[in-house]
């Protein structure tokens, strides 16, 4: 990590709504490479939304958002998934496409409408999945897989695609705990490599024990960002995620990061929202 | 699903296509050898008469196969390549086997499109005017039946199948009515009766002039998307992810369908079914990938009508069959089979 690290998402005032109805509010954020950061909040946050709109999904009503210095706006899709990707929630693809298939589509952007992948596409295809250990199955077909299987190989498929950042959205939601760890270890590497990975993860035990950096995400704005330690407190699991808990910072001998969170119940909703209905 | 090599199955389509093809100039009421029809299309290609090779060569043979039945096979072969292909693309754009011209009512509206040209009095001052009004009639429910199903921008497939039978049950309706309107004028109402029969009956050179053109240029419009629509068959957001622009993608392929569509609808009228039963059975036999899909759909789709064509002209003397119902018989079933396959998957 002795290189400067330069800015890759800068979000300025940003504000969108679905229909009338506020997700973000002057959302401001700047985030910059080697870092893996955690997006956390409660349900309907807007977490998946924001990561939508660093994909250019939806346009936002107001603000500015530059993607590795360059507005977004102005972007195309195909020079967009030079700089940024994205690894959606687990989805079922029904189709009969190759593991190779389906990771060799992360160099789409790099090659013109006609032009095949070249050798040096297939070796750097090759290399996603040997990092993402799919290698033994890179001729079985994608609609055999478990969802494990399946979401390393839309990791490696994100790794074959060379961007700087690198999104997650719930990408370990559906998977059992090792295969949760396995994706986090992952996504963690990229980012000690020098991507910037963002991460919207639910489990918030393993959120703080993987990601370098936490934002908080709540009524429609950052509530809190930070290193875990920072961001996990007693206070903010009331306020946000109306869930009374206990939090222990783990001192462990290896100097492993970690925080035990022991729920207790959950407890009336507090703060604006509350406030704003009466 | 275990997928079948490519090569074999190219060879036997190409085998089928040139059989289907000689056969469906062979057959007919007029008597006319394998010899003469090769003698007439090798004179054809070479632009050279071996008059003195085969002298039963009559200038009616010259005639039958060039004015009759060639244009015919041509008309046969480029209408069910048409149709498999655009039934390929909204497979692979709505990301399901029961989208097809016919199911999301872009025939229907075609066909509408086309009544009206008729009855305004249109067809008959320029040939461009049939095709025309079927590509803005397909193109206007295409755009009406994928507004009504998509929602923040997911398209559920089965309120895409219930929009497009309403939007077709309209359609029927309006053609229907535009017929009602027309029957106190003899001539256009005979037209319209006739055109409505569709089939291939006494399509010309000028039928393949017009479709050929625009085949050729949506067929490469299309291929130009290939890699887009293997990428969208894996899920909207990972399409945008590697930077597809989906909604671009999207409505540049609905409206090469719809001018594809249209242009089929008004050379053979509504023929159902090509579009749904020939790609879906592509994709069972060589898999998704549409670098492969799109030709060899296209290749079946022409196999298929060629000898649908055949099978309507070989077993009907005395009566007219429809090509038509003869499609709509062999793809009604399968459409009813990949439902009740699909049952489990979602409620509607």
């Amino acid at each position: 990590m002795s290189e400067v690290s330069k800015s890759m998402i800068d979000i300025n005032s940003l504000n969108f709504a679905y229909d009338n109805q506020p997700v973000l509010t002057e959302l401001n954020l700047q985030l910059t490479t080697g870092q893996f950061v955690g997006l956390i909040g409660p349900n309907g946050a807007g977490k998946s939304t924001l990561l939508h709109l660093l994909l250019g999904l939806h346009k936002p009503q107001q603000g500015a958002i530059c993607i590795a210095g360059e507005p977004l706006r102005g972007m195309s899709q195909k020079q967009l998934a030079k700089s940024i990707t994205l690894v959606p929630q687990d989805a079922q693809i029904n189709y009969a496409f190759s593991v190779e298939d389906v990771v060799a589509m992360g160099r789409n952007p790099w090659l013109d409408r006609f032009q095949p992948a070249s050798q040096d596409d297939m070796a750097i295809v090759q290399g996603a999945m040997e990092q993402t250990d799919i290698l033994q199955f890179a001729k079985r077909s994608v609609n055999q897989l478990s969802g494990g299987e399946r979401q390393r190989v839309l990791i490696a498929r994100a790794i074959a695609q060379q961007t700087p950042i690198i999104m997650l959205d719930e990408a370990t939601a559906n998977l059992d705990i090792s295969h949760q760890l396995e994706v986090l270890q992952l996504a963690q590497s990229l980012a000690h490599q020098g991507s910037l990975v963002i991460a919207a993860i639910h489990d918030l035990s393993l959120a703080a024990r993987y990601c370098d950096r936490l934002l908080l995400l709540a009524q429609q704005q950052l509530r809190a960002d930070g290193t875990p330690d920072e961001v996990i407190t007693e206070e903010n699991l009331a306020r946000y995620f109306n869930l009374r808990a206990e939090v222990q910072r783990l001192n462990r001998p290896d100097n492993l990061p970690g925080l035990l969170i022991t729920p207790l119940d959950a407890v009336k909703p507090i703060g604006n929202s509350t406030i704003e209905r009466l | 699903m275990k997928t079948l090599a490519v090569r074999p199955l190219l060879l036997v389509a190409v085998f089928l296509l040139v059989a289907g093809s000689l056969a469906g100039i062979i057959a007919g009421p007029a008597a006319i050898s394998v010899c003469q029809a090769l003698q007439v299309l090798l004179n054809l290609l070479t632009n050279y008469r071996f008059e003195g090779l085969l002298a039963d060569t009559l200038t009616w043979h010259d005639t039958i196969i060039m004015q009759v039945r060639l244009p015919r096979v041509i008309t046969a072969l480029l209408v069910g390549a048409s149709l498999a292909l655009c039934g390929a693309v909204l497979q692979g754009l709505f990301r399901n086997p029961l989208a097809s011209p016919s199911t999301l009512g872009v025939s229907s509206g075609a066909s509408l499109g086309a009544v009206i040209a008729i009855f305004l009095g249109l067809s008959a001052t320029t040939v461009w005017a049939l095709p025309l009004f079927a590509f803005i009639g397909g193109g206007l429910t295409l755009f009406v039946v994928y507004h009504i199903a998509t929602h923040r921008g997911h398209t559920p497939i089965g309120t895409l199948l219930l929009a497009g039978v309403a939007v077709s049950a309209f359609n029927v309706a309006m053609s229907s009515l535009v017929l009602a309107l027309s029957l106190q004028n003899w001539e256009v109402g005979k037209s319209i009766v006739y055109w409505t029969m569709g089939g291939l009956d006494g399509r010309n050179w000028y039928h393949v002039l017009l479709l050929l053109p625009v085949f050729i240029v949506s067929y490469f419009a299309i291929i130009s998307h290939q890699r887009d629509l293997d990428i969208m068959l894996i899920g909207e957001i990972h399409a945008r992810a590697v930077g597809v622009d989906v909604a671009k993608v999207r409505w540049h392929l609905l409206l090469i369908t719809a001018l594809l569509t249209g242009c089929a609808v008004s050379v053979a009228g509504g023929i159902g079914f090509i579009g749904l039963v020939v790609p879906h059975i592509t994709r069972l036999l060589i898999g998704p990938h549409h670098q492969r899909l799109l030709p060899m759909s296209a290749l079946l789709g022409a196999v298929i009508l060629v000898l649908a064509d055949l099978l309507v002209r070989g077993n009907t003397n005395y009566s007219v069959l429809p090509l038509g119902v003869v499609t709509a018989a062999m793809g009604a079933p399968f459409f009813l089979f990949l439902l009740f396959k699909q049952r489990k998957v979602w409620q509607v």
